[in-house]
């Protein structure tokens, strides 16, 4: 027998089965921040369609969660950090510029 | 190996998806199940073996490109040559590749090695065995992938730092991610501790140099749906040399060098007539066998900027962005034609083991982002 004998999903079919590949552009002219100490910025467009997700961004110490704020990479990086310290220290979006999907 | 035409399952849309597969019919039909192929035991074996056997001269190929020093033969960036060394010394972890094969005749003939970022792991997996299960009950079918996978995330757990393992791939992207999530699903069912990222959301702490999670938890093992080839041209890709924490990236940087086209003309050197490779040179000049070769960029994805001659004339091209980096020129070998369609045989290698294949389908000699994916059965 070649085939796998029996095959379960205990993550893709509840996570996916939902998803839709559907994009759509978002607004051309959407300023934001995600930091009040940040000043605005306006939105990359066409990167995320027309859903722009905002993330809880904190540090976990042991069982312990200190929130720090939120954060979103559909917004520039002076906009997600502004003088937040504790954010300051860490520098995200170097990597997902080069291309939009991998298939090969 | 016979090509069958089939009545889909009645509502197949609706039970792909309910299991996860969503992009079954993106701008064009992607999951084409009106059609199967049907493959011998004996061909099956053939596909096995040859998997195997390409597998093991691969890894020597790569010992030899790193005790040669060929580097600039595949483009590579001096800086990330340590990376590459250190990984193969200290036996990195890697999960899977994907061997294309035009299958003629009975044989198995190497088109290239997607070693890096493979897709259609989760159509070859666990769609297309569905769909056995539905229309063909009683019968075989070439693929192992999901228990190899599950079995070689638990040989590889103690092999990885002893932390979470982090899944990331592009934003936006349903296919990869829907194979990054897949390949997390086996990771959880082998008993790891993993969590999902974007590429974009990666941390860099500049005080500690490390990668962070969007908790700003450390990441240690990381398995990324995303080529090296842009990894290395990014700006957080320098910051890999002096993470304080080595992380393990999946597939390790060593393979950088088996999911480069300048591999094939280093397997012929090394193996000059091997029955599953054709003969392939760096420059068209070496071509002995004649003018009819593949032209094929180093880098090159879904069929880009690809150039079959057939006695001196062009009998397929295709445009793209590659080809700055440098070429390969290998013996024209078109894939098998079953009623003016085109199926390339993906064949999978699971940790070090063939685990079967998925069939890709075109309307054209060139395997392009076009193409549709087929099941199929053994006889």
């Amino acid at each position: 027998m070649k085939k796998s004998e029996f095959i379960k999903l205990v993550l893709v079919a509840t996570v996916l089965s939902s998803c839709n590949s559907q994009n759509s552009r978002p607004e051309k002219n959407i300023y934001m921040r995600s930091d009040t100490t940040a000043n605005y910025s306006h939105v990359h467009p066409g990167l995320h369609g027309s859903y722009i997700p905002f993330l809880a961004y904190g540090l976990l110490s042991g069982n312990r969660y200190s929130r720090a704020g939120y954060f979103s990479s559909a917004i520039n990086e002076s906009s997600n950090i502004g003088t937040n310290s504790f954010k300051g220290n860490v520098v995200r979006g170097g990597f997902g510029s080069s291309a939009f999907h991998v298939s090969s | 190996m016979k090509r069958h035409l089939i009545d889909p399952r009645i509502d197949w849309q609706q039970k792909v998806e309910n299991i996860g597969f969503g992009f079954h019919s993106l701008d064009t039909t992607y999951w084409d199940e009106s059609v199967y192929y049907e493959l011998s035991m004996s061909e099956v074996d053939k596909i096995e073996k040859a998997t195997n056997d390409l597998w093991e001269i691969c890894l020597t190929a790569v010992q030899h490109v790193i005790d040669e020093k060929l580097y600039d033969k595949f483009f590579i960036p001096e800086w990330f040559v340590p990376q590459i060394e250190e990984s193969w010394e200290n036996d990195a972890p890697a999960i899977y590749g994907r061997f294309d094969f035009s299958f003629k005749n009975g044989v198995p003939k190497l088109l290239e090695f997607n070693a890096d970022t493979p897709t259609s792991l989760f159509e070859s997996s666990v769609v297309q065995w569905y769909w056995l299960q539905d229309q063909f009950p009683r019968k075989d079918q070439f693929n192992s992938i999901h228990e190899k996978l599950i079995a070689y995330w638990k040989f590889l757990k103690e092999y990885l730092h002893d932390y979470t393992l982090h899944f990331s791939c592009v934003r936006d992207n349903l296919e990869d991610f829907t194979t990054t999530e897949y390949l997390r699903d086996c990771a959880i069912q082998a008993g790891l501790d993993t969590k999902f990222i974007y590429m974009d959301e990666i941390g860099w702490d500049i005080r500690n140099s490390e990668f962070l999670d969007l908790e700003n938890s450390s990441i240690k093992n990381i398995f990324k749906l995303y080529p090296y080839e842009w990894l290395v041209n990014e700006d957080f890709g320098r910051n890999m040399t002096v993470d304080r924490n080595k992380a393990f990236w999946i597939e390790p940087p060593w393979k950088m060098l088996l999911s480069n086209k300048a591999i094939l003309p280093i397997l012929w050197e090394l193996n000059p007539g091997h029955p599953n490779l054709l003969e392939t040179w760096f420059e068209a000049d070496n071509f002995k066998l004649g003018i009819n070769y593949a032209k094929k960029p180093l880098l090159s994805r879904e069929g880009q900027n690809i150039e079959l001659v057939s006695y001196g004339s062009t009998i397929a091209q295709t445009t793209g962005d590659y080809g700055e980096e440098g070429f390969i020129y290998q013996e024209l070998c078109t894939l098998p034609e079953f009623d003016g369609k085109y199926p390339l045989i993906g064949s999978w290698v699971v940790g070090q083991e063939s685990a079967g294949i998925g069939i890709r389908e075109s309307d054209t000699l060139i395997t392009d982002n076009l193409s549709r994916f087929v099941p199929h059965l053994i006889s």
